[in-house]
């Protein structure tokens, strides 16, 4: 050992008189390291007696497996034996238990180790015989992609702030927020609307049953979307944009074809109208039914909602033969992100007086009272 | 004197920076050195309470701007500046119908910067929106919701939906047309809700018209308790982050 018989490494010694307080740093840590403080624990140590884990095992069941010094980690390591490999693994490893470790937090674990003991300090790697064997193993390599938060993240969060800061003053200085008259409950102004991040669903309003469009549809898409991480559960494609191959260009089908379907519908019920249609109907068949606010207010809305879906479904089966939850998630959520960016513009940009259709510069766009 | 030593030496020589940092008041306060060297780099993480959230290391691929496009950092942050100037806007406005335009056109024409202080408050109202909105997407398009983090992502849900009420509660604040006919629109839809709908629209609106009652009710809850309610709900998501292995990367 490179320490003076004292024992404590961290000692304070004649030689650091005069140095830098980082200089003294690095020595304390050199010599923590030689002295076995903070290094990075051995396979052999690890298990004790068990005979060590092949070299051909696939990365983080071996880091796994190195982690078996803390007693805790050791069961769950091994309790999933084939976890990492082939497709699907990670759902399979996440279903089996609280106690089974996903590979991504099997590999946190092993650099949390990795790091050493010694008060988060972390501890060169390189230091000792074992670590220099470890600086070529998954592990060391995981090591090696990590940074410190300060200063790399910090900095981005820091430049991010300040760059939403300025532009939130410049926006401030430059753009004036409206404030008309006075409120007055006797002067509805034409047309009334909602805030824009509301205006799809006030779009939703014009074309069935306020309950349908103001609540149900809503709170239906957003448990819709809560369940999305139950349904898909692959780790496979976690942290690409995209993932999958199919999804991008699922994604781009999608948005076109519910881009031209909603505006087809939304022309639809604007010039034709679901209403007078079944009206006259109604009337040449004499089967009032289908004149009844059930009909036209509930039923064929919610027929046309779920026809283009069930449609799209089918031809994306049928183009793109999805290859597994993922993929059919990136269709029906781009569903959802289109159908709710297409109905905020049209309800913003293109409904004037009366609720009617117009051009965004047509006079009949501005508010009257 | 003697103790003065090497900081008039670090002065002297013209090393303010270690002058400045190493120190015993500069120590008092951050309770570590200079992050410099890979030791305090760790303890600024452990020590400083603004920065204990962030691990002390992350992945490299976590910086990668356009990953996440610091979608969920700027809705944060539009949050807090919300805070900031709401709680300014606090001091010039009254809830109630008979003073709150006044004190809005007091705002504009009478306080000093009292127009950018509500331009900055409603255009950061709007950012927010559209941040949360775009860091959903983001979330969903690298499948980041995928476990551990399925529970955040619902987490994150319930949060876009408090964010639409924190911006609609707040609509009706200036009691001027647009204000109150979009709150009309708004109480409207609710109304409509199944078997309950009227329930509902009484609860909300305090009565049967908006008025007095539905000002004070919308201001508790967009100055008060929705703030409070997302606080919480962002713990939560910021914890759960950490807890699940930060922020989604490739294996």
């Amino acid at each position: 050992m490179a320490t003076d018989g004292n024992g404590n490494p961290l000692q304070r010694t004649s030689d650091m008189e005069g140095m830098s307080a980082a200089d003294r740093a690095r020595m304390y840590k050199e010599r923590a390291a030689a002295a076995g403080l903070g290094r990075a624990p051995s396979a052999a140590e690890a298990n004790g007696g068990a005979p060590a884990p092949p070299a051909a095992r696939p990365a983080p069941e071996a880091a796994a497996a190195r982690n078996a010094r803390s007693g805790e980690t050791a069961r769950p390591a091994s309790a999933a034996p084939a976890g990492t490999d082939g497709a699907g693994a990670g759902a399979r490893t996440a279903e089996s238990g609280a106690g089974a470790l996903t590979p991504e937090q099997r590999q946190r674990l092993t650099a949390a180790v990795q790091r050493g003991g010694a008060g988060g300090a972390p501890a060169p790697a390189a230091a000792g015989g074992t670590a220099a064997a470890a600086a070529s193993s998954p592990a060391a390599e995981q090591q090696q992609r990590l940074v410190y938060v300060w200063p790399h993240l910090v900095t981005i969060e820091f430049m991010a702030s300040v760059l939403a800061l300025l532009s939130m003053i410049v926006i401030g200085l430059v753009l004036q927020s409206p404030l008309e008259g006075h409120a007055n409950p006797d002067r509805t102004p034409n047309p009334s609307k909602a805030p824009w991040y509301f205006l799809n669903l006030q779009e939703l309003l014009l074309h069935m049953h306020p309950a349908l469009a103001g609540v149900i549809v809503p709170s239906a898409a957003l448990a819709l979307i809560a369940t999305i991480p139950y349904i898909d559960r692959n780790t496979r494609d976690v942290g690409k944009w995209f993932g999958t191959p199919k999804s991008a260009p699922i994604a781009w089908f999608t948005t076109w074809y519910t881009t031209v379907v909603l505006i087809a519908l939304i022309f639809f019920d604007e010039w034709v109208g679901v209403k007078p249609l079944m009206k006259r109907i109604a009337d040449a068949t004499g089967i009032t039914f289908l004149n009844s606010t059930f009909m036209t207010d509930i039923f064929i809305p919610t027929a046309l909602m779920m026809a283009p879906m069930f449609i799209l479904a089918l031809l994306v089966q049928r183009i793109y033969k999805p290859d597994g939850a993922r993929d059919w998630m990136v269709c029906l959520f781009t569903g959802f992100f289109v159908v709710f960016i297409v109905l905020t513009i049209v309800g913003t940009f293109f409904r004037g007086q009366g609720m009617h259709l117009y051009w965004p510069w047509d006079p009949r766009m501005t508010r009257i009272e | 004197m003697q103790e003065m030593r090497p900081f008039l030496d670090d002065l002297r020589h013209g090393n303010i920076r270690r002058a400045l940092t190493e120190n015993r008041v500069f120590k008092s306060v951050f309770r570590t050195g200079y992050p410099s060297t890979p030791r305090n780099q760790a303890l600024i993480m452990f020590n400083n309470v603004f920065l204990h959230l962030h691990p002390v290391r992350i992945r490299r691929e976590s910086l990668k701007v356009t990953y996440t496009f610091c979608l969920g950092g700027l809705s944060f942050f539009m949050f807090l500046l919300l805070t900031v100037t709401g709680v300014l806007l606090m001091f010039y406005y009254r809830p109630a119908t008979a003073v709150a335009y006044s004190d809005m056109k007091d705002l504009e024409t009478v306080v000093t910067f009292g127009m950018l202080l509500r331009n900055m408050h409603r255009y950061a109202a709007h950012a927010m929106v559209i941040l949360v909105f775009l860091h959903m997407v983001r979330v969903f398009y690298t499948g980041a919701y995928k476990p551990p983090r399925e529970f955040n992502w619902v987490v994150g849900v319930i949060l876009l939906t408090l964010t639409f009420l924190l911006s609609f509660t707040g609509y009706l604040l200036p009691w001027d047309q647009l204000a109150i006919w979009a709150v009309t629109v708004g109480t409207n839809m609710a109304g409509a809700t199944p078997i309950i709908g009227e329930q509902v629209k009484f609860a909300i609106v305090g009565g049967y018209e908006i008025g007095d009652n539905t000002l004070i009710r919308w201001y508790v809850l967009h100055v008060i308790a929705l703030p409070l309610l997302t606080a919480l709900f962002m713990t939560v998501h910021f914890w759960r982050i950490r807890k699940d292995g930060g922020i989604a990367g490739p294996l």
